[in-house]
């Protein structure tokens, strides 16, 4: 089935991988394709390649979806029918967004905003990455300007982390580690039978009370907003399995995210998360009307056109190409078998890097099948 | 306090970071294999639950946190962060029963996978521990050098902060104290090394070059080694490929072997393009690894590639 029909009627397309399989490229190509057949679409990346982001007009990173230029498409053989919107996510910004938007008064809202706590975690923090991620696709369909939103979800090795951030968060935030702890009577007193003091002081040994002190003052301030975050975390985890929302699965052939992808693949299914179907990239195949196993026949054929050496060089070249294409093959099959998408989406290995619109235009094409795999 | 070494495999930690799917394992688990060669006692760690480096060794079931032996002078340790915290916390408090109610309560568990940050000051606490002659573990035997196959090139540099970012957070007390401890670990050019791995393709080399960016302004220190992985051979000259291409015939084989040797020949032209453009954006030392045909490299090719890893960080 085509990837265009699979994706008819979705709000939200997931685009989720490995690193390094070509996230990025795959979002940007299909939100390009998505916005030429008539929609309103945005693409929120998370750190797109420079060229890249910068043949999409994409200089400036203010967390806010911009209209790609339409003359960009002129003359790349795209007939943008519709809007493409693209946006580079700012963690620290969105975070900042969020709390400004749930707190329930500017003194909650200033006092959170300038605790020296929020500012080191909000800024520096590793993992950050995931939440805001997760948030700003949340906000942006709440906004409801779009009539297709597709995040390029950020490079982590253990995709789960993106699936599970909002409660993982809104865990910490409503500070249940420590609150068992700080709260006099709280579960910690109540379950060990010893008073806050004690435990407190347990905790203050290992880190300091000054930092008891500032957590304290962190979570009271944070308490007004609470309820916003929980209902934040419902809302997030109601669109992830929307029947509108669809997650599709990246990988390349190579062994390592197969296996990725195939976990993911899982995962879905256990969470009973939409799955929209997979593709994979960077796939070598043998130019069309040539057979494996031909190499060692061609070097004697050409031997007598090119000398045995280049011959040799040639055959060499042929047989690397025979490999790979076995190689990737084997991969496709197994993924076949393992995502129960009997039909995936292949995208061939191409010569050059795709940083341009040129680039998203052919990647669209295979994405989408309007040209023969094998070109 | 220890000599000024400039080799990268006599320090005690070697960080090995780049962008996702270039090869990091690969590179870190040569240069490992190079260290313990060497005879140091070399560990190399995985991170954020992986567990790679026994499946290559043919080795499974290795609890997350365990310590497995894999040669002479080689082990392997999947970090477990919770594990490192009760270990950490258990040498802070020297008391059992006050460990106990701690570790009964579940609140490491709930802290490192609640609270921003934690996961990775702990994970990055815990290699730092490896190395230490006391280990936080009393008993557990300390090695000479770490390295760790790291996070893709954001979150591994975001690990690398965490232990400041905590100091300052904590600012007085042994957490602090702690943190600061490895933070100057971290930053110092006689103990820790950074090493990159990067494709010879546009954005990995980008990711590169500003990666060297962000490890000088976080934590003052030079990304010292890259190693550019899958590079092709460059088989076919000018002359060589014009001739190719000019071969007679329309049958689709012939069709298809001029096809193969011009793409491979665009592809080798693009690596070495990014290859030059790599150089000239480094200071660091850049030195390339060959393409290898395979669904995953199996042991027998990395300790090929060993001897081509030690003579770029050496």
């Amino acid at each position: 089935m085509e990837l265009g029909d699979r994706l008819a009627g979705k709000r939200v397309v997931i685009v989720a991988g490995s690193g390094g399989v070509g996230k990025t490229t795959t979002s940007a190509a299909l939100a390009m394709g998505l916005a030429a057949r008539g929609q309103r679409v945005a693409v929120v990346t998370i750190d797109p390649a420079k060229r890249l982001a910068t043949s999409l007009g994409l200089e400036v990173l203010d967390n806010e979806p911009r209209l790609v230029d339409p003359s960009r498409f002129a003359g790349h053989g795209v007939e943008m029918q519709g809007e493409l919107w693209a946006m580079m996510l700012d963690a620290k910004r969105t975070f900042d967004d969020l709390i400004e938007r749930l707190s329930p008064d500017a003194k909650t809202r200033d006092e959170v905003l300038s605790n020296r706590i929020y500012q080191e975690l909000s800024g520096a923090v590793a993992g950050s990455q995931e939440f805001t991620a997760i948030a700003k696709l949340y906000e942006l369909d709440r906004e409801g300007g779009f009539d297709v939103l597709v995040l390029d979800t950020p490079p982590s090795r253990n995709a789960l982390d993106f699936l599970d951030a909002p409660d993982r968060l809104t865990g910490f935030l409503e500070g249940r580690a420590l609150r068992v702890f700080l709260t006099p009577g709280g579960l910690a007193a109540k379950v060990m039978g010893r008073g806050t003091s004690v435990v407190f002081g347990v905790l203050g040994r290992v880190t300091g009370v000054d930092l008891l002190n500032d957590l304290s003052t962190f979570f009271r301030a944070l308490g007004g907003l609470l309820d916003g975050f929980r209902e934040r975390a419902r809302g997030v985890k109601k669109l992830l399995a929307d029947p509108a929302t669809t997650f599709l699965i990246v990988t390349s052939p190579e062994r390592e995210p197969v296996e990725e992808a195939i976990f993911f693949r899982g995962k879905l299914r256990e969470a009973r998360m939409p799955f929209g179907g997979l593709i994979v990239n960077r796939v070598h195949t043998l130019p069309e009307g040539m057979q494996a196993g031909g190499a060692d026949e061609i070097a004697d054929e050409l031997a007598d056109a090119l000398g045995a050496k280049l011959a040799g060089k040639v055959a060499a070249t042929v047989r690397d190409a025979e490999l790979l294409a076995d190689r990737d093959a084997a991969a496709i099959a197994r993924l076949g078998r393992e995502v129960d998408d009997p039909d995936p989406v292949v995208i061939p290995e191409l010569d050059d890097d795709v940083h341009d619109v040129d680039g998203l235009a052919l990647v669209h094409a295979h994405l989408t099948r309007s040209i023969d795999g094998a070109a | 306090m220890l000599p000024d070494m400039r080799d990268l495999l006599d320090r005690q930690l070697l960080y090995v970071t780049g962008k996702g799917g270039v090869g990091k394992t690969t590179v870190a688990l040569a240069a490992a294999l190079a260290a313990a060669q060497r005879g140091r006692r070399t560990i190399l760690a995985e991170v954020g639950g992986q567990q790679r480096i026994p499946r290559i060794f043919g080795r499974t079931g290795a609890a997350p946190g365990e310590e497995v032996k894999l040669r002479d002078g080689l082990w392997t340790v999947s970090i477990d962060p919770v594990l490192g915290l009760e270990h950490f916390v258990a040498q802070q408090l020297r008391s059992r029963p006050l460990t106990q109610i701690l570790t009964r309560s579940n609140v490491f568990k709930t802290f490192v996978d609640a609270a921003p940050g934690a996961r990775e000051l702990v994970t990055i606490g815990a290699i730092w521990d490896l190395v230490q002659e006391r280990r936080w573990h009393k008993g557990l035997p300390s090695y000479d050098l770490v390295v760790v196959d790291a996070p893709a090139s954001g979150h591994g540099v975001a690990m690398l902060r965490t232990p400041k970012t905590f100091g300052d957070i904590a600012r007085v007390g042994p957490l602090a104290q702690q943190a600061y401890r490895i933070a100057e670990w971290l930053q110092d050019g006689r103990r820790a090394g950074y090493l990159a791995v990067a494709l010879a393709q546009e954005m990995p080399v980008a990711e590169t070059i500003e990666l060297e960016r962000t490890l000088r302004t976080t934590l003052g220190r030079p990304l010292e080694a890259v190693l550019v992985n899958q590079i092709l051979p460059r088989r076919f000259n000018a002359a060589e490929q014009e001739e190719v291409a000019a071969l007679p015939g329309d049958e689709p084989r012939v069709h298809g072997v001029r096809r193969i040797v011009a793409s491979h020949a665009e592809r080798v032209r693009v690596q070495q393009a990014q290859l030059s453009k790599l150089r000239r954006g480094t200071d660091a030392s850049v030195g390339t690894l060959p393409f290898i045909i395979r669904p995953a490299l199996e042991l027998d090719d990395i300790e090929g590639l060993s001897p081509r890893v030690q003579a770029t960080i050496g």
